[in-house]
């Protein structure tokens, strides 16, 4: 392995390495169990790899991150999604964000119900959306235009009941005991 | 579900993944680059020992069909194989340039579209293979006795066994969709069943409206 490959290799894991609790944010929305997330996270990594020579060191790494493992995770389950037509039935509890996080939590559960009860792109949207991305930031990671993704989150949004004020303020509890 | 309700969520279940992170460090640690593949290297792989197999049938029936100019029967069964084997080196050629143009950091709508539109044309490719495979059966056969023994099909399998043949593979294929659009669906294994919707066209009718609901998704504005 010459010098320049070592150095892009060491250059590539060190942003990985600085970024990649976005592939499991991803692989969490996406993927059913804990085997199928990690295959998915290996192949976002290897796409990343693929890809790295065409990342523009002017863009943000993380929203350059998010793009192509996003695609990964789409391409993956429109892939599955046709071989088995059921997975659209997938019962919320088994795309388990709450438990995978590490506790059972009411307010996680809500959200791990929110985002499994999404289609794929809508997934996407929501993950950017919630990560703060501005519309004009996920317009362009999407390939739609910003009155498009206002229309489509709001849409979204509109779609489930808010969760309980009680659960809400077990959260906010449990956010200031982690600090 | 309101915005902040939404997003302070989305904060707690940011900080307890920190967790799963660590333990799971070892999958960009133990990443190994070199030999790091997507689905996509995987399916070019396969797309292009497919080229090869069916570019070299090409060759071979061309070849064939130029050593058997002057009779019929030959020329009828090697040409209709020869322009199968044509159209699936095309249409592998068509999906190597599709598959070379993805680039997963492209737009994700984009990607997604060029994506679906390579499934249909692998779709439609499956299907038609499997469509034509009984029914072009007896020229295989025709071509195959010709090119080992070098001898007549019509003297040396009788023109019985062809046309019984010819009428087997159209049973065949009549009977295998019939039962595919009946059956397909329900307590088969997963390699019969996946056979069946390529004969019966149900994997096109999917990967076309997969295809046609992200195109709607993407002009829906209300």
């Amino acid at each position: 392995m010459n010098a320049a490959r070592a150095g892009r290799e060491g250059r590539f894991l060190s942003l990985l390495g600085q970024h990649e609790k976005i592939l499991y944010k991803v692989a969490h929305a996406y993927c059913r169990s804990a085997a199928d997330r990690d295959d998915l996270v290996q192949e976002m990594i290897a796409a990343l790899w693929r890809s790295f020579d065409r990342y523009d060191e002017r863009q943000r790494f993380s929203t350059w991150l998010y793009r192509v493992a996003l695609n990964v995770a789409i391409s993956s389950y429109r892939r599955e999604k046709r071989r088995q037509d059921n997975i659209a039935e997938v019962d919320p509890a088994s795309l388990d964000i709450a438990e995978s996080a590490g506790e059972r939590s009411e307010p996680l559960e809500r959200l791990s119900d929110f985002i499994v009860g999404l289609g794929d792109i809508d997934k996407a949207l929501m993950l950017l959306y919630l990560e703060s991305y501005t519309y004009e930031e996920i317009a362009t990671t999407l390939g739609l235009s910003e009155t498009n993704v206002a229309t489509k989150l709001s849409r979204i949004k509109g779609q489930r009941e808010p969760p309980s004020t009680e659960a809400i303020l077990r959260l906010r509890e449990t956010q200031h005991d982690d600090r | 579900m309101t915005t902040d309700e939404l997003q302070l969520l989305w904060q707690a279940f940011d900080t307890k993944l920190d967790a799963v992170s660590r333990s799971n460090e070892r999958l960009v640690r133990d990443a190994s680059l070199g030999r790091a593949s997507t689905a996509l290297d995987r399916l070019a792989r396969t797309v292009r020992i497919e080229v090869a197999i069916n570019a070299f049938g090409v060759l071979l029936l061309g070849s064939f069909a130029a050593n058997h100019h002057g009779e019929w029967l030959m020329l009828a069964a090697a040409i209709p194989l020869w322009v199968c084997a044509l159209g699936l080196v095309v249409a592998g050629i068509v999906q190597l340039v599709a598959i070379a143009n993805v680039g997963y950091d492209g737009p994700i709508i984009a990607i997604a579209g060029a994506l679906d539109r390579l499934h249909l044309l692998r779709a439609r490719v499956t299907m038609w293979t499997f469509v034509l495979a009984p029914l072009i059966w007896p020229a295989l056969a025709i071509v195959t006795v010709g090119a080992v023994s070098g001898e007549n099909a019509l003297s040396a399998l009788g023109q019985a066994w062809i046309l019984a043949n010819v009428a087997f593979g159209v049973s065949v294929l009549v009977i295998a969709r019939l039962l595919a659009w009946r059956f397909a669906t329900r307590g088969v294994p997963p390699l019969v069943r996946q056979m069946f919707d390529a004969l019966s066209g149900k994997d096109v009718v999917a990967a076309r409206k997969q295809l046609a609901s992200l195109l709607a998704y993407e002009s829906s504005i209300d």
